[in-house]
């Protein structure tokens, strides 16, 4: 087989060598308004505002989080490290939320770029891309 | 206003906002829930969706709307249809409508039709992918009535950490408690059987749960009490009820346990009720999932005389369920009851089978059945 062919070859499963590296090491960065003062926020905070049990920031202002669709690797990665369920839980949870009255899950977005507009165009907005997202236009927050 | 009639025009001006206040679809989230079932039992007693030569049984349908017009303020209506292929048509239901607002995350104002917030599952009660088996267990949950539907009038609710690690829920409400009732202990006041509804007024009710996230358990205690009218202006008697309950919930683990102790006053025949369940689930794989139950049932009537068919008044029901769960969203269940005792499981002609010593107090139901939410 000629080297050109091999070389060919070796394309599709390098690409899809690299998707499952990625997949498995998604990280994320938490993003906010550029109005907003929040310049840190701890684990609990960010899990109670995705859970939806802090819906204030601290200057008064509702805190509106949007979070990313099953689809995106991040979210199996943030739903277990910061809200401490996997996906599968997190589901049941807003079933049981919506099921009972008692709240609705997050808006939820496509993409990073659909998640970083967002947040540019909503003040109380917070949300979580991929590191490597551009995040021109938002301000990126530390959690501690 | 009938509150038939309030309940309507709530809804009416959901679905009339006028196009300069329209909510946006991200402002509006459709949910809904159903599930259908074939049951079999062994003798002649019909148990749950179960009967001797077997029956086919589409569960209610339930479609709700969420819509939050403003930050503070959001509006939750829920729609049942029951009996959906039934010659006798189709029954719609509004299994709650009301607005909430949000002072806080500590204080929230909630009138109209809500929930009772009592015991694990009351919230919950239609919705299968919730819980490993198909039904409820049926000592609490069950068609005695204890728990209602919906209360109507106005209620708190909030939420709090207590510390680094606790989490504490509350409610409390108070209105009128609309109760679905079908007691087989009527055979022994020679009333007709089948359900009623009863209507729990000067409602009192309220509710606490602790967490503890980090161990995925919680645990806590609702109680409520209220009067019953049986004419205008006339009380029957006073209704209590108190729940304990707890969970333990991993991503392989549910075990959930509750106790109640309910107490109708209701003169002349007063009642007691005792009830207790405990159940264990598993996933042996991501789909597969294995349950047992034990729900125990025993109901006192302390002015009648119960000596012609006390199998009436209790019920233990060994249950056991494999699951197959296509998501959260979509199950396919099998379960298997074992059960000793008549509170639940009667015979199509009760006063006969007792009469000619038929009644039969153990029953078998093998149960199939799929249920769904989006």
């Amino acid at each position: 087989m000629s080297r050109i062919i091999r070389i060919l070859l070796l394309v599709p499963v390098a690409l899809l060598a690299i998707q499952v590296l990625q997949a498995q090491e998604a990280t994320y960065k938490v993003i906010v308004n550029t109005s907003n003062p929040v310049s840190s926020l701890s684990k609990q905070q960010l899990s109670d505002i995705f859970l939806k049990k802090l819906s204030v920031w601290e200057n008064g202002q509702k805190v509106v989080p949007v979070d990313q669709n099953e689809s995106s690797p991040l979210k199996a990665k943030f739903a277990k490290e910061v809200v401490g369920k996997p996906i599968n839980a997190l589901k049941v949870y807003w079933q049981q939320q919506v099921f009972s009255g008692r709240g609705v899950p997050p808006i939820e977005k496509g993409s990073d770029a659909d998640v970083i507009s967002f947040v540019k165009g909503n003040s109380g907005a917070v949300g979580y891309v991929s590191t490597a997202a551009d995040s021109g236009g938002v301000k990126v927050v530390m959690v501690n | 206003m009938t509150r038939n009639t309030f309940l309507f025009i709530a809804v009416a001006l959901l679905l009339a906002l006028p196009a300069a206040a329209q909510i946006s679809m991200e402002k509006l989230q459709i949910h809904g829930f159903g599930g259908f079932s074939y049951g079999n039992t062994n003798n002649e007693n019909e148990y749950l969706d179960g009967q001797n030569d077997g029956e086919y049984h589409f569960q209610e349908f339930n479609i709700s709307f969420d819509a939050q017009p403003t930050d503070k303020l959001t509006i939750f209506t829920q729609f049942a249809f029951d009996n959906i292929g039934v010659e006798e048509g189709i029954e719609t239901n509004v299994d709650f409508a009301f607005a909430q607002w949000q002072f806080s995350d500590a204080f929230k104002l909630r009138v109209g039709r809500v929930k009772q917030p009592f015991g694990i599952y009351n919230e919950i009660e239609a919705v299968g992918t919730l819980r490993p088996f198909y039904h409820l267990p049926q000592g609490i949950y069950g068609p005695e009535g204890i728990v209602g539907t919906g209360y109507d009038g106005a209620g708190v609710t909030g939420s709090h950490h207590l510390g680094k690690d606790w989490a504490l829920e509350y409610d409390i409400y108070g209105g009128a408690l609309n109760l679905d009732v079908d007691e087989s202990f009527k055979f022994f006041l020679d009333e007709p059987l089948g359900e009623e509804n009863e209507q729990v007024n000067n409602l009192i009710g309220g509710g606490l749960t602790f967490s503890l996230p980090a161990k995925n358990i919680n645990f806590g205690v609702s109680t409520y009490t209220g009067t019953e009218e049986i004419a205008e202006s006339v009380v029957g008697g006073r209704h209590y009820g108190v729940d304990f309950h707890v969970e333990y919930l991993t991503e392989l683990w549910s075990i959930r346990s509750e106790y109640l102790y309910y107490d109708d006053q209701f003169q002349p025949e007063p009642r007691k009720v005792n009830a207790a369940y405990v159940e264990v689930a598993r996933y042996l794989t991501p789909n597969i999932q294995v349950a047992g139950r034990y729900d125990y049932s025993h109901t006192k009537l302390p002015t009648i005389d119960t000596s012609a068919a006390p199998s009436l008044l209790d019920q233990k029901d060994v249950a056991v369920a494999l699951n197959y769960w296509f998501n959260p969203n979509l199950v396919i269940k099998l379960n298997l009851h074992f059960v000793d005792g008549n509170r639940y499981a009667l015979p199509e002609d009760l006063a006969t089978a007792i009469a000619e010593g038929t009644l039969d107090k153990k029953t078998h139901l093998l149960l199939l059945g799929a249920q769904f939410s989006f």
